[in-house]
């Protein structure tokens, strides 16, 4: 299936996971990266890693996709490693040596828990606000996360507007720019030949073309918005009202728990596992 | 003679998805050559799909395009060259236009297809005037002009490239009937003083069967009837049944028929039908001494 | 019957010149929309039809004369911004281009922009969404991604989302010109059944005369200023004047009209349907 902006990689779903409120799945987020990255004691990491399988079973995304979708990123997570590995100096006897590369034990151990770090987190995030929250879900979260900043003049629903209309446009603009490309192939253009600068000189008639239209669709929309009272988010109501229900309570309890524990475990488990 | 030929052409979109959907179901189908050739079909019907085949935007799942007697994908990495032959101008092309002048986005095909100034000039020059744009107009921004003269600019810029076959999607959307007639009437002329074949893409059955000779009706993903006017308007109870309709004049024809009025069914224009039953009437009352 | 709108002796110039496109203004035009009434508005392109229906909703004020909305002067420059909302309110207007007035990613999302905008506490959004999906028949694409639809559809929801704002009138500027047959049928169908059972006032503005035929009154525009006015049939019945202002008549009365000339016959012209069509020139022809 061709990729949908409009719905992300929503894995659509009934799961308790896909029914939290996209506030919820925020704070929860946010907690675990905290969680994250104080984390010290290799039983914390155990915990985590726990914790994300058994999202993952609860959310009833296939683990495949969810693989699928770490694919591209593995090779960063493991250059950044191997960086890792060659980076760290220790007191200990060096495992491996060769010229000015020095290979140790707690490089090698860094290496491997940094990799987790950022897999675990990976995983969990696209989960909780990408599989199982559409977009527009998590935009009315962040509007109304941020809402006290209005207070401060922060332009926080306007933000939210931003983000929606960028996202219904996304698919109208990639449909335009294909049929533009066409059209100017149409015309004998090459986009595939020649050097960089020579390239570069072939998008001009797509790129002016595709911008006047934008401009044009904008400011068409923002007639249309405004002979549909469009003001501003003051005096605004929402037909669909974020409401806390009873599993939330259960989601920040969990949140405030996962964290709690990983800081107990730093502080009481430390002598038995391994401290970086 | 045909200088297009599809043999048993099929696409599908989304191949192997659940998405997957049939454009285009075994057609096969000649164009003929120096003629106006109308295709009509509902959206979806395959017409769009069809039109990319011609020059190579689409490649078919199966099936072969030939063009001026060559297998098109004979040699893939040369398709480009099939777009010098067939010139296409897109849905709403106003909307490519990207140059300062309007000289310079006509000259935008022929400079691609490396030719001399004097030539690219030559052609600029004799495209404007098929399109109507004057000698002040070609010095001004494209983004200055009116719909309908932007609309004639990106005409005009696939003109100059002098396709041997001039491809149409639905070139009059969305002008009014001056503009229609305005820019279907040039298209006729330019075939007749260039000589080029020309398909157009439309919804209206009134303007086919005015500025077109022969008519090619799709419906799912198939060619239904295809023919001249004639022959194909006469099948008024096919095209209803696959929910597309006569000009309106066939219509009036039609009931005038079951009212009993001895009158071919095979008119399509209003000319046509003032004549015959102008012959009509005027038979009758010399049968009736008048 | 009380007029809902009304222009009088109503000019505008676009403020910039050169454009070509914006050459055409208005030009002393008045104009009378009574309530419940489908009037369309007919012109070839550049004839100010446009913008007429941009200054009906304050988009646009005009240079001179005075524009009434349910009897309120709304030609006065010093309103205050709720007051241009309440006009904006009861006079709503569906655009041309289907794309480019859909504001979010689901379609009751983009029924529901207009009544939030307004205020409306959410449960009678609720209903009023559900109640405008309704009317044009788009219920059951509720929950689906606007950019997936067919463009007659997402003209629906586009009419839908001004439905729910529960106005007294809709201009439709265009809003069946960049569809396909089946298309404009569909809004067609809805324009029709918004007038007749929901009692909407309508201004259809279009090039299309078969889309003209279906209004109460019909009014022709050219250069900046009205040229004709009356029912479909008053108006249709003179081929000639309407083909010198860039237009055309059905082809049954171009046909009626030239056999009235070739035959010396004297067939009443009007619209018609095929049947009596037929009827009357089997009639003139066999007398």
């Amino acid at each position: 299936m061709a990729f949908d902006v409009s719905l992300g990689q929503y894995y659509e779903g009934k799961s308790l996971i896909h029914k939290l409120d996209p506030r919820t799945k925020l704070i929860y987020v946010i907690m675990f990266m905290v969680s994250i990255f104080v984390a010290k004691s290799i039983y914390a990491f155990a915990l985590l890693s726990v914790v994300v399988l058994l999202t993952v079973i609860f959310s009833r995304v296939p683990i495949r996709t969810i693989l699928r979708g770490l694919k591209p990123l593995i090779v960063i997570v493991a250059f950044t490693a191997i960086l890792n590995i060659f980076w760290t100096k220790a007191e200990s006897d060096p495992l491996w040596q060769w010229k000015f590369i020095t290979i140790y034990k707690e490089g090698l151990i860094n290496a491997g828990l940094l990799a987790l770090r950022i897999i675990l987190l990976l995983v969990e995030t696209t989960l909780f606000l990408s599989y199982t929250t559409t977009p527009i879900e998590l935009t009315d979260g962040i509007e109304s996360l941020l809402a006290p900043l209005k207070l401060i003049k922060l332009p926080v629903h306007e933000f939210a507007m931003l983000m929606t209309i960028a996202l219904r446009f996304i698919p109208t603009l990639t449909d335009e720019t294909s049929k533009i490309m066409n059209a100017q192939k149409a015309r004998g253009a090459d986009f595939s030949s020649g050097g960089l600068i020579k390239r570069a000189k072939a998008l001009i008639p797509i790129i002016i073309p595709l911008f006047v239209s934008s401009f044009r669709r904008a400011d068409e929309l923002a007639t249309a918005m405004e002979c549909r009272c469009y003001r501003g988010g003051e005096g605004r109501t929402r037909m669909k009202k974020l409401k806390f229900k009873v599993k939330d309570v259960f989601g920040w309890l969990f949140s405030i728990a996962l964290l709690a524990g990983v800081i107990l475990m730093n502080i009481f488990l430390a002598e038995y596992g391994y401290m970086i | 003679m045909s200088i297009i030929e599809l043999k048993d052409v099929s696409f599908v979109y989304g191949k192997k998805t659940p998405y997957e959907i049939k454009a285009l179901d075994n057609v096969s189908l000649n164009i003929e050559e120096n003629l106006i050739t109308g295709l009509i079909g509902h959206t979806g019907s395959g017409k769009s799909t069809l039109v990319q085949m011609l020059n190579g935007i689409l490649k078919p799942n199966s099936g072969t395009v030939i063009v001026d007697g060559e297998d098109i994908w004979k040699k893939p990495k040369k398709i480009a060259s099939v777009r010098y032959k067939v010139g296409m101008v897109m849905q709403y092309p106003e909307y490519q236009l990207f140059a300062d002048t309007v000289k310079d986005d006509i000259a935008y095909g022929p400079k691609n297809m490396k030719l001399s100034a004097e030539e690219i000039e030559k052609r600029v020059f004799r495209s404007a005037e098929f399109c109507g744009i004057d000698k002040e107009t070609l010095e001004k921004s494209p983004f200055d002009l009116s719909g309908g003269q932007k609309r004639r600019v990106a005409l005009a810029g696939v003109m100059a490239m002098n396709p041997k076959i001039l491809v149409l999607d639905e070139p009059a959307a969305g002008l009014d009937p001056k503009g229609r007639r305005e820019i279907l009437g040039g298209i006729k002329k330019y075939r007749d003083e260039s000589g080029t074949t020309v398909i157009i893409v439309s919804h209206s059955m009134e303007d086919m069967a005015m500025y077109c000779d022969r008519v090619v009706v799709m419906s799912d993903s198939k060619i239904l009837s295809n023919g001249t006017c004639r022959e194909v308007f006469s099948q008024s109870q096919l095209l209803k049944e696959n929910g597309l309709d006569v000009p309106e004049i066939t219509n009036v024809v039609l009931k005038l028929r079951e009212k009993g009025i001895n009158i071919p069914n095979d008119i399509y224009t209003v000319e046509d039908a003032v004549k015959a039953i102008s012959s009509l009437s005027l038979e009758r009352r010399a049968k009736n001494g008048i | 019957m009380s007029s809902i709108i009304k222009l009088e002796n109503v000019s505008y110039k676009y403020p910039d010149n050169d454009n070509l496109e914006n050459r055409f203004a208005l030009n002393d035009l008045s104009l009378d929309i009574n309530e419940g009434e489908f009037v369309a508005i007919l012109g070839h392109n550049g004839s100010g039809k446009s913008t007429a229906a941009k200054l009906m909703n304050m988009i646009l004020t005009p240079d001179s004369g005075k524009i009434y909305v349910a009897g309120k002067e709304i030609s006065d420059q010093k309103m205050k911004e709720s007051e241009v909302y309440e006009i904006r309110k009861n006079v709503g207007m569906v655009f041309q281009n289907p794309d480019n007035q859909i504001v979010a990613t689901v379609v009751e999302e983009d029924v529901a922009f207009g009544p939030e905008n307004l205020g409306v506490p959410p449960a009678e959004i609720r209903q009023r969404v559900d109640e405008a999906l309704d009317i044009v028949g788009m219920k059951s694409y509720a929950r689906h991604a606007p950019h997936r639809l067919s463009g007659g559809q997402k003209q629906r929801v586009a009419i839908a989302g001004i439905i729910a704002m529960k106005p007294k009138c809709i201009i439709f500027d265009e809003s069946t010109a960049m569809l396909d047959p089946l298309g404009r049928k569909e809004v067609m169908n809805t324009i029709l059944r918004l007038n007749k059972e929901e009692k909407i006032t309508i201004v259809l503005i279009t090039h299309y005369m078969n889309e003209a035929i279906l209004a109460d009154k019909v009014v022709v525009m050219k250069e900046g200023s009205k040229y004709m006015q009356g029912t479909p049939n008053e108006v249709f019945s003179k081929p000639e004047k309407l083909w010198r202002a860039g237009l055309e008549v059905p082809q049954s009365i171009e046909l009626i009209n030239a056999l009235n000339k070739e035959l010396n016959l004297e067939i009443p012209l009007g619209v018609y349907d095929l049947d009596t069509c037929a009827e009357l020139i089997k009639n003139a022809i066999e007398k």
